[in-house]
């Protein structure tokens, strides 16, 4: 996808990929968007443009990630966004596949206990998920701002080393897998419409994820490093 | 699922970029260019299913391709470089992108047969897999099975390779669904 600048036309934008509504929700953009451009919408909603614009590029364009422009915004900035995030996750996309797949348990035959092991993979998935959001919330995020309060000198972007950060993920390895077992490994009879509702939200969940990991792991993790032994 | 991983090595960069944007955007594979000085290169040509390297880098990284022969395709703009090699990939000036489509098509459809041969868990494999799921950890499963822990470690790595799971609890839940444990 071409790369969004502040000039772009919000509806282009969805309308080339849709997956970034949910982006813009986190935002307080919601649909209607009229023909506001990018920098309108900002005004609108007070925002810092260049930031809107870089996360919905990262967002969109998995190759597109500019380490050392993500690393000169503020990081409370960054936080603020990662928070929204959890909160999508929390409130929004971890119901929306749990009822889902409430539902495909109820509707499936008693006898395809693959769907029951699938379930509880999920269960899992999701508590080590949310164990995340909550340690992000009480604190990780606020040491990171108490220590940029107290560093409040630190020059933005220059000293924080990029690159050679472990990336790895335990919980998007986790989400993979259980797109691939129902990709690949599911057997049995069960509702067509709502596996497909329980996969389409677990592979938005697996996007998601995937994408702002990258601005958790090698934007925010190197910054609270680096505040850590200022 | 597994994506077929690419390696270009040639000093050409404009042919480098062009096979690059081919592979990847109608093959969907995962493909690199690599620097031949680079130090990672041993590891990069051990890890991709197929290689394409012009005559230079052939010659250059000799030691590194003699092994891989089977998955190394000799990129050339030479037609008599083709008489003494197995498999070939013919680019020069004039070669219209069909033509390299075609030849690419070829080519990938015998690497892909072969990994699709290798979807299957072998016996051994099944017996890691069950030990896995048990919870025992690899030097545990070296010992039940008497094999060396890099062979428990390279069992593992097809075993997730073949199957598209990666975590411990997608396998157990994999052993479960098909009757490997309880």
């Amino acid at each position: 996808m071409a790369l969004i600048d502040k000039y772009s036309k919000l509806s282009d934008v969805i309308l080339e990929d849709p997956s970034v509504i949910t982006i813009l929700n986190r935002f307080n953009i919601f649909l209607g968007v009229g023909d506001k451009t990018v920098e309108q919408a900002c005004a609108e909603k007070k925002l810092d443009t260049d930031f809107f614009t870089i996360i919905l590029n990262t967002f969109s364009n998995e190759e597109y990630f500019p380490e050392k422009l993500f690393k000169n915004f503020d990081v409370k900035i960054i936080i603020d966004y990662l928070n929204c995030t959890n909160n999508y996750y929390r409130q929004f996309i971890i119901p929306n596949i749990e009822s889902h797949f409430n539902l495909l348990l109820q509707r499936s035959e008693d006898d395809n206990t693959n769907l029951e092991l699938l379930h509880k993979f999920f269960l899992e998935v999701k508590t080590e998920l949310q164990g995340r959001i909550n340690s992000d919330s009480s604190t990780l995020f606020p040491e990171i701002i108490r220590l940029d309060n107290a560093a409040s000198n630190r020059p933005c972007g220059i000293d924080v080393p990029v690159g050679n950060v472990e990336t790895n993920d335990a919980i998007e390895d986790k989400i993979d897998d259980l797109v691939n077992m129902f990709v690949i490994h599911l057997t049995g009879k069960y509702d067509t419409n709502l596996c497909i509702a329980v996969l389409f939200a677990i592979i938005s969940l697996k996007k998601d994820l995937c994408q702002n990991n990258r601005i958790r792991n090698r934007i925010l993790m190197p910054i609270f490093n680096f505040l850590k032994n200022a | 699922m597994h994506r077929l991983s690419a390696l270009i090595l040639t000093t050409d960069t404009l042919r480098a970029l062009g096979l690059k944007h081919l592979l990847e955007s109608l093959f969907d594979t995962d493909t690199h260019i690599a620097p031949q000085a680079a130090q990672s290169l041993a590891d990069e040509v051990e890890r991709c299913d197929i290689i394409f390297a012009d005559g230079h880098s052939c010659i250059s990284c000799l030691d590194l391709l003699i092994p891989k022969k089977a998955k190394t395709v000799l990129l050339t703009s030479n037609s008599a470089d083709k008489q003494h090699i197995d498999s070939w990939l013919h680019i020069d000036a004039s070669t219209d992108s069909d033509h390299i489509v075609e030849q690419i098509t070829s080519i990938l459809k015998h690497i892909k047969r072969n990994s699709m041969e290798r979807m299957e868990l072998s016996a051994r494999e099944t017996d890691v897999l069950r030990l896995v799921a048990q919870g025992m950890t690899n030097k545990e499963i070296a010992d039940n099975l008497n094999i060396s822990i890099n062979t428990v470690l390279s069992h593992r790595k097809n075993i997730s390779a073949k199957l598209g799971i990666k975590s411990v609890s997608g396998l157990c839940v994999y052993a479960m669904m098909n009757g490997i444990i309880n």
